[in-house]
Formats: structure tokens, C-alpha cells, sequence
């Protein structure tokens, strides 16, 4: 169980996040939504370790993340970060073999013939391209390759930072089927943010509706993106379709 | 990997043929297989040490240029221009001034002075972007050589005041040295990633940094103390590395021991040997060699071949 409780963070004088208290649900999607400046970003770091909340706690198994040695917390959690910088050339198979490091350590060199990032691979068909260059492939294919970075790592919890945000329209949804299923075979937690509530709609189990450093509202996806909530939180005006392929947001 | 063989290989050879060449001309040419007393005397006095000193100092040079690119991300960084060898040639310089007597402890002001350049340039690591970095790092190479050329009108070691004692001195430190470059070899390669997704694979960014470039800060000192200040052929070697095995740090350490070690005792055996008695000193041949490449690696990163950042 990955939860955070009561936690507050600010910058200076400006409270960012304001007594929160959230559990991820186990084996379960959750997308985090809010306008910017909701706090999202800042929940986001404060649960992946990247970040110490000023007060309150983020437990992991009941125990404070902070107290895990860093690799043993890399053991349980992955992040796929939404800017991802490579300063030189890696392959596609060594920058996935770079997510056994959590296991080896630096004292020790990874195996070649691991067999858990053959397993990756070829889950995220990546085998035709393992050999290629990380820069050369479409934008697609290299999401693909952090993520396989990130399992990897073998995690019980998975965060994704906005991972649509350099994708075109079919990569996208690509992606997020991807996750989707990853997360119904392996009971994968993942926890993402996201910014296209339609996504949020329908990749989701939980959302988490966050506001002024508050969670305005959570819970199953139709409960919470709703038109009363969009209209205070994002200050817009929209509709919800319903249709027979679930539920649509419209802006209007 | 046959690529790899092949060109270690190729090396060997060539390191073979020019020790040979080194060994047998100079400015008095010997024919290894019939010596005189004389002839032998400056082969183990003179040349000996001189092309141990070389190979030696080469290789070191090469790895402290390659580690230095690791760890900054830069593909011009390199200790020669970023001051840490001429603070290095300063300290050991007033050391030899002050105690003349006492050898290994001008190796111990070498480390010592490339020590407080590398602290000076970390610095100032927090307010600049890695280009800006390798400037702020030639202005203080611009500071140190400036004082040298105050306290002393002629540098005080190079190849060719090479003996046994600073030989032995280098050639066990940097040894040792290169040992270690080969076991942290794949650290660099984590470097590729950045900070954020090392820490988030449990690994600490600046504990490796750190570790590399301590290794390459004390790899260029002691070899300063022994040669000189030796600039660019920490850039030459890796680069033309790269252009030939790719990416792979633990190729290119391999790589940069072996062909650092050829180019040194190459350009120094060139510089002795075109116009005897005189002598071209090793450092400005590559200079010579090495500003155009840099040059040619700044121009191919502007064309995006190789963008750092992206």
C-alpha cells in the first residue's frame, strides 16, 4: 500500500499542497487531474521520493518512504519521467538493462542475459529495434523504451508524468491500451498525470481531482470529472455525452 | 565486438613498430642488435624512460579527457584546457622551487594543484550549462599558465627531462590509475541519463561524477608532474574513438588506454626525431592536431549529428 498522509509542501510563502491525504488504489489505475498550479505535480514528487513533503508522511507498506535505502525504494517504485534526456548515444537494450541497476547495484555489472529484459521486450515489441539506437527511433517507440526501462525495475507501483504529452494523437491512445492492458495482466499500480480528461475518462479506475493544493474530488472517473467539478476547477464550461461507448467530455 | 578486435588489435601493432622506431632513433641512431656500452647506457638511460614516460602519460591523458566528457557531458571537455593540468604544472613548479630535493612530493603538489582547479571549476559547475563550463574552465587554465609564466620562465618537466625517478613515479601511479578507469569504465555509460532518472533507479549522479572525476583530476596530475602540461590529446583520442567503436565506454576506455598511448610516444618520437638535434615538443604537435579537431567536433554537434542535449 503506497499512501500519503496529511501531507503539506510549499515554495517560499505559497502553500502548494495543503494537508493532503490520499492511498493509491492496489492494482488499480489512478490519474491524477488539475488545472496547473493544482498541486498535481508537486503530489506527483512527493510520492515518487523526489521530493520531501514539509510535514505529513508518504508511506510505503506502512513505512515511511523515506527511510528505504534508494535502491530498495527503486525495487518497489518506477517513474517514467515526462522530459527524458540522454546526453549520448545507448541502444534500446542497454538503456532498458539500465532499470536492473536497482538490483545490482553499482559494484556489479548487469547481465546480459537477464531475463527479465528479454521479457520487456517482447512485451513491448521492441524486439526488431533493440539493437537501434534510442535517438532513432519515432517518438512512440522511445515512450515505449522508458516505460520498458521503468518494468524493468520489476515495481509494484508505476508513476507516469503526463507520458501523452509528446505523442501524436495515435501514440497516444496506443500508449495508454498499452498501459491499460500492462496494468490488467501484471496488476501493475499505476498512477499517472494526465491533462486530456477524455483519456482520464477512459484509462482510468480512480481519479484524483486536485484544486488550490486540495483534493476536490475522488473517486471512480464518471463520479468525478463531472460538469459541476470541471466548471469550479478548470473554470470552463462543458458537457458530459453520454453514448453507448461510455461517457465524453465536450467543452463548450 | 569484431570491430573492437580488429582495431585493438591494429593498435598493438602500431605501438609495437613505433617503440621500435622510438628505440632505435633519436638524435643518434642504434641498431638494437649490435650495441655498444654507450649505446646502451642511452638507450636505458635516455630513451627508455622517455618512451615509457609516453606511453604512460599518454594513455592517463586520454582517460582523464574521456571522463572528463563522461561527467560533464561535454565531448571538448578535457582536464589540458579546463586548467586542471596548469594548475597542476604551477604546484609542482613552486614545490620543485621551494623543496628540489624532494621528488614525490612534487607528484603529491601536481594532484594537489589539479585538485583545487577541479574544486575552483565545480564551483561554478551550479551557474553554468555544460559549454559555458568548458569557457569558465579556460580562463582558469588562462589564470594558472599566467602565474607559471610569472614564477618561471621555462616550464620545469616534459618528455624530454624524463628519468627514471618521475618515470617510476608516473608509470606506478598511473598504472594503478588505469586499473581503476578499466573497473568503473561502464559508471560512465549510467551518465548518459539524466540525474532525475539515475536517482530514480536508486543511484546517486554525483557520487559517480564525483568518483570519475577525482580519477581523471588525479590522472592528469600525476602526469603533469612527470611531463608537462600535455593539453588536447584528451579530446583527440576519445573522439576519433567514438568515430570508430560508437558509444560504449567500456570500449573507448580500452580504446583511449591503447591508442593514447601510440599517439603520445608517436608524436613524441616525431618530435625528436624529424630534425635532430631539435626538437618539437609533444604538446605542440597536438595542439596542432588537436585544435582543428575540436573545431570539427563542435562544427558536426551545430549540425545536430551529435546534439548533447537532445
Amino acid at each position: 500500500m503506497l499512501e500519503a498522509k496529511n501531507i503539506n509542501f510549499s515554495y517560499g510563502k505559497k502553500q502548494i499542497l495543503d494537508d493532503v491525504s490520499i492511498k493509491l488504489a492496489e492494482h488499480q489505475i489512478t490519474t491524477l487531474i488539475g488545472p496547473n498550479g493544482s498541486g498535481k505535480s508537486t503530489l506527483f514528487k512527493l510520492l515518487t521520493r523526489s521530493q520531501k513533503a514539509d510535514s505529513g508522511q508518504v508511506l510505503l507498506a506502512d513505512k515511511d518512504i523515506w527511510q528505504y535505502p534508494a535502491r530498495d525504494f527503486a525495487k518497489e517504485v518506477a517513474i517514467v519521467h515526462q522530459k527524458n534526456d540522454l546526453y549520448d548515444d545507448l541502444t534500446v537494450e542497454e538503456l532498458i538493462k539500465m532499470g536492473r541497476l536497482p538490483y545490482v547495484g553499482l559494484t556489479k555489472e548487469i547481465d546480459n542475459q537477464d531475463e527479465i529484459i528479454k521479457q520487456v521486450i517482447e512485451y513491448l515489441e521492441l524486439e526488431p529495434v533493440k539493437n537501434k539506437l534510442v535517438s532513432q527511433l519515432s517518438g512512440g517507440q522511445q515512450q515505449r523504451v522508458w516505460l520498458g526501462l521503468a518494468l524493468a525495475q520489476q515495481p509494484r507501483y508505476l508513476f507516469l508524468d503526463e507520458p501523452t504529452t509528446y505523442l501524436d494523437l495515435h501514440f497516444q491512445m496506443r500508449f495508454l491500451t498499452l498501459l491499460k492492458n500492462l496494468n490488467q495482466t501484471t496488476k501493475l499500480t499505476i498512477c499517472m498525470i494526465l491533462h486530456d480528461l477524455n483519456q482520464a475518462l477512459h484509462y482510468s479506475d480512480q481519479v484524483v481531482l486536485l484544486s488550490q493544493g486540495k483534493i476536490k474530488s475522488q473517486g471512480l472517473p464518471e463520479e468525478v470529472i463531472t460538469e459541476a467539478n470541471v466548471k469550479e476547477s478548470f473554470d470552463i464550461n462543458c458537457r458530459i455525452i453520454e453514448t453507448e461507448d461510455g461517457k465524453f467530455f465536450q467543452q463548450l | 565486438m569484431k570491430k573492437a578486435v580488429i582495431t585493438y588489435s591494429l593498435l598493438t601493432m602500431m605501438i609495437i613498430a613505433t617503440l621500435y622506431f622510438a628505440l632505435s632513433h633519436g638524435a643518434s641512431n642504434i641498431s638494437l642488435t649490435s650495441m655498444s656500452q654507450t649505446d646502451l647506457n642511452l638507450l636505458l638511460n635516455i630513451r627508455l624512460p622517455r618512451i615509457v614516460s609516453a606511453l604512460v602519460a599518454g594513455a592517463a591523458l586520454s582517460i582523464s579527457g574521456l571522463f572528463f566528457q563522461a561527467a560533464f557531458r561535454n565531448p571538448i571537455a578535457d582536464p589540458g584546457i579546463m586548467g586542471v593540468s596548469s594548475a597542476a604544472g604551477l604546484f609542482q613548479t613552486l614545490f620543485g622551487i621551494l623543496f628540489p630535493a624532494f621528488f614525490i612530493g612534487k607528484t603529491l603538489a601536481a594532484v594537489l594543484g589539479a585538485l583545487v582547479a577541479f574544486v575552483l571549476l565545480i564551483q561554478f559547475q551550479k551557474y553554468f550549462d555544460p559549454f559555458r563550463l568548458i569557457i569558465v574552465g579556460v580562463a582558469i587554465n588562462a589564470v594558472f599558465t599566467g602565474i607559471a609564466e610569472v614564477v618561471t620562465s621555462k616550464a620545469s618537466s616534459s618528455l624530454a627531462t624524463s628519468s627514471w625517478s618521475s618515470t617510476l613515479i608516473l608509470t606506478i601511479s598511473g598504472i594503478i590509475g588505469l586499473i581503476i578507469a578499466l573497473v568503473l569504465a561502464n559508471w560512465a555509460n549510467y551518465l548518459k541519463v539524466s540525474d532525475e532518472q539515475l536517482s530514480s533507479l536508486g543511484i546517486s549522479a554525483s557520487f559517480i561524477r564525483l568518483v570519475l572525476l577525482l580519477l581523471a583530476v588525479f590522472l592528469a596530475g600525476v602526469t603533469t608532474a612527470c611531463c608537462g602540461v600535455l593539453a588536447f590529446i584528451g579530446i583527440i583520442v576519445p573522439q576519433v574513438g567514438r568515430a570508430i567503436l560508437g558509444h560504449d565506454y567500456q570500449k573507448l576506455t580500452t580504446f583511449s588506454i591503447m591508442a593514447g598511448s601510440w599517439l603520445m610516444l608517436f608524436v613524441d618520437t616525431l618530435g625528436r626525431t624529424i630534425n635532430p638535434p631539435n626538437e618539437i615538443a609533444a604538446g605542440t604537435l597536438l595542439a596542432i592536431i588537436g585544435g582543428p579537431m575540436m573545431i570539427v567536433i563542435l562544427l558536426s554537434m551545430n549540425r545536430g549529428k551529435r546534439d548533447v542535449r537532445s
